[in-house]
């Protein structure tokens, strides 16, 4: 029951953030508006530190922030506006670009967001893994996280780049640096 | 700002192209990552005539070890002995043999006093959470799940930088009308609320998928090749060579060690490596309460001589990380509450994949280019899954067949049901309606099976968990009957 009772300062705040920031959303007249949303940003922020004040730090940022997601789900699922089958018409959305499009382009892209952007964030990894300022075990651990987060981003950009040409000289180059970053000093103290 | 405008669309180009290659992969990750977060519970649920226990003494850990090596001995199979202590929602000893080199392998349950009672049998369970570590393929599909994270990890990024109303759209979610729109709504709704949890998620599932090739490029390049050194400076010593016999080492006296170092943590498991030979080592894992962490550990040799602390809990900062990788991916750090809201959010992950496909097809059939056929298949993909899952549950329950067989083959025959030339909705109506009704199935069997003979009540509540999810779907079928909304006529928007 305690342990319940801690969260509720944290849900609160939650709560009460996602709600300033809804009644900004939905009321285009509200007075004050600027300051509700800037109220509504720092409880959600004070919400952050209630949970890591309460839980410790490494646990109440996850808490945070699970609480966050279902506050803000909660207010989106109550909100829901139903609209009749036949109303059709709405504001136009944005439509993804037409792009040119032929077998060797999709192998291009396929092979630069794929192999070359692992290569490129492989070399980085171990860049950071063999020259990261820290400690054995934090160089090695970072190492490893910062491959799947760069492989992810050069198969974001390099898909969503309409220049195949571009996305692959910047890919090579990081890759060059990477590996260059993490062999050179070897090289030179041999 | 036609600038912002053309970076907009690029970024959902891109968006579109890879979220198309990988949505059935990732939908089934993400189903299945949605039950492994409950597999605590599925374990109870499927084998509930085991032993509670929920707190253990010195004496019934050793007991429970020598046990388990008499088993692995019988079987000519001494080589790596696990204890897993009661915890984490878990009220059970589990112990368990496993030889490398023939492959043999022996799980058992013990009672409070340390004796093995019986062997654990959780078919199904493993089957679900093997399914989402590596589709039944180690080492190649653990890293296709790990290639799987990082594509969702790609998704979010270019998701993100092509939503730049994500703040005056926060709250925004219109029901009816334009069925692209509707889903637009509810794809960018759960995403960006769910971000937090979809990017750790996605984040950890994608490291945790891709170590075992990551360490070994790394080893590679910063060690020469030699992983056991990349993997001693991350985890400490590892059991020596010598294979000469030794006796068992006592394990009551290392676990006082362990406690006087660290009182007040929980033992969370004991690991006996190259057991019975002078190189055996013991690892003793302990955790405080309420830490985030996965547990920390201790390594003794075979003469009980302390060697190494993992520090995972107060350790160098790369091994907190990698020590919540772990608890962060499947929800094991809060109990219950997490769990459940991680049972919330990962439904809505796998809601996401799913509008992320219905977008596109809309948007075809709204330019005049309709696509009935991918609607039924991705409608037969999205449904394959619960129906997959719980047909084979059944199949467990009431003939113990081997569930792997009897997944794929369930799903492939849902994907048939895509062939007749039936609207999509219509198909995912009666999808639905099955997946109730092999819920409702799954917990009439199980209570008819275990009734009189199960002690874990936790059997009892999954059931009812089923029931309900069955009435549930039942409703919504019932709800929906006049909302479904037919697919507009081909090019309208």
């Amino acid at each position: 029951m305690s342990g319940l009772l801690t969260m509720v300062p944290g849900v609160a705040a939650m709560g009460a953030g996602v709600l300033a920031l809804r009644l900004v959303w939905a009321r285009s007249g509200l007075p004050w508006r600027a300051l509700v949303a800037a109220a509504g940003a720092c409880l959600l922020l004070l919400s952050l530190l209630l949970w890591a004040w309460m839980a410790g730090p490494d646990l109440g940022l996850p808490f945070g922030l699970l609480c966050f997601s279902l506050i803000g789900l909660a207010a989106v699922v109550l909100g829901v506006e139903v609209r009749p089958e036949r109303l059709r018409r709405r504001a136009p959305a944005a439509v993804p670009a037409v792009r040119r499009t032929s077998r060797w382009l999709g192998m291009a892209r396929f092979l630069l967001a794929g192999p070359l952007g692992l290569l490129a964030a492989m070399g980085v990894g171990i860049a950071m893994a063999m020259q990261g300022p820290m400690v054995e075990q934090t160089r090695l651990v970072l190492g490893g996280l910062l491959v799947p987060i760069l492989w992810a981003a050069c198969m974001a950009w390099t898909l969503c780049d309409a220049r195949v040409g571009r996305a692959a000289l910047v890919l090579t180059g990081v890759a060059v640096a990477g590996y260059a970053t993490a062999l050179l000093p070897l090289v030179l103290h041999v | 700002m036609p600038g912002q405008g053309g970076f907009v669309r690029s970024m959902l180009a891109g968006h579109s192209a890879l979220g198309i290659a990988f949505a059935a992969l990732i939908h089934l990750v993400c189903f299945s990552g949605l039950l492994a977060v409950f597999h605590a519970e599925f374990a109870r649920w499927e084998q509930p005539d085991a032993p509670l226990v929920t707190a253990l003494q010195p004496q019934a850990a050793e007991a429970a070890l020598h046990g388990v090596a008499a088993k692995a001995a019988a079987d000519d199979a001494l080589h790596d002995l696990l204890l897993i202590a009661p915890g984490r929602g878990l009220p059970r000893l589990a112990v368990n043999y496993h030889d490398h080199d023939s492959g043999k392998e022996g799980d058992w349950y013990a009672d409070a006093e340390g004796r093995l009672v019986m062997p654990e049998h959780l078919p199904w369970t493993d089957f679900m959470l093997r399914q989402h570590y590596d589709f039944h393929a180690r080492p190649w599909g653990m890293y296709l799940v790990g290639i799987i994270g990082v594509a969702l990890l790609s998704l979010l990024i270019s998701g993100i930088l092509s939503h730049p109303r994500i703040l005056r759209d926060a709250f925004h979610l219109r029901w009816g009308g334009s069925r692209r729109l509707q889903d637009a709504d509810l794809h960018n709704r759960l995403s960006v609320w769910g971000l937090p949890f979809h990017l750790a998620v996605a984040l950890t599932g994608a490291f945790l998928g891709l170590s075992g090739l990551v360490v070994n490029v790394l080893a590679y390049a910063a060690y020469g090749g030699d992983t056991t050194r990349a993997i001693e400076a991350v985890l400490g010593p590892q059991p020596g060579q010598d294979a000469s016999p030794a006796p068992l080492p006592a394990i009551v006296p290392l676990l006082a060690q362990v406690q006087a170092q660290t009182p007040g943590d929980v033992l969370s498991y004991i690991q006996l490596e190259h057991a019975g030979q002078a190189g055996q080592m013991v690892v003793i894992s302990a955790q405080a309460p309420d830490q985030l962490a996965r547990p920390d550990t201790y390594s003794f040799d075979g003469a009980g001589v302390f060697l190494h602390r993992g520090g995972y809990d107060h350790g160098v900062a790369g091994m907190q990380v990698l020590a919540a990788m772990q608890p962060l991916h499947f929800g094991s750090f809060g109990g219950l509450p997490v769990k459940l809201a991680y049972g919330v959010l990962g439904l809505a992950l796998c809601l996401v994949t799913s509008t992320g496909i219905t977008i596109w097809l809309a948007r075809r059939r709204d330019r005049g280019d309709p696509a009935p056929g991918w609607e039924r298949v991705w409608t037969a993909v999205f449904w394959g899954q619960p129906v997959a899952f719980a047909v084979t549950a059944l199949a467990v329950q009431a003939a113990d067949l081997p569930p792997l067989p009897v997944f794929w083959a369930v799903t492939l025959l849902t994907l048939v049901t895509a062939i007749p030339a039936l609207e999509a909705r219509r198909l995912a109506r009666r999808l639905r309606a099955v997946t109730g009704g092999l819920l409702l199935a799954v917990a009439l069997l199980h209570g008819v099976r275990w009734q009189g003979i199960a002690i874990d009540p936790a059997a009892w509540i999954m059931d009812g968990v089923l029931v309900a999810m069955a009435l549930a779907m039942g409703l919504s079928l019932g709800w929906g009957r006049d909302r479904a909304g037919r697919l507009a006529p081909v090019g309208r928007s």
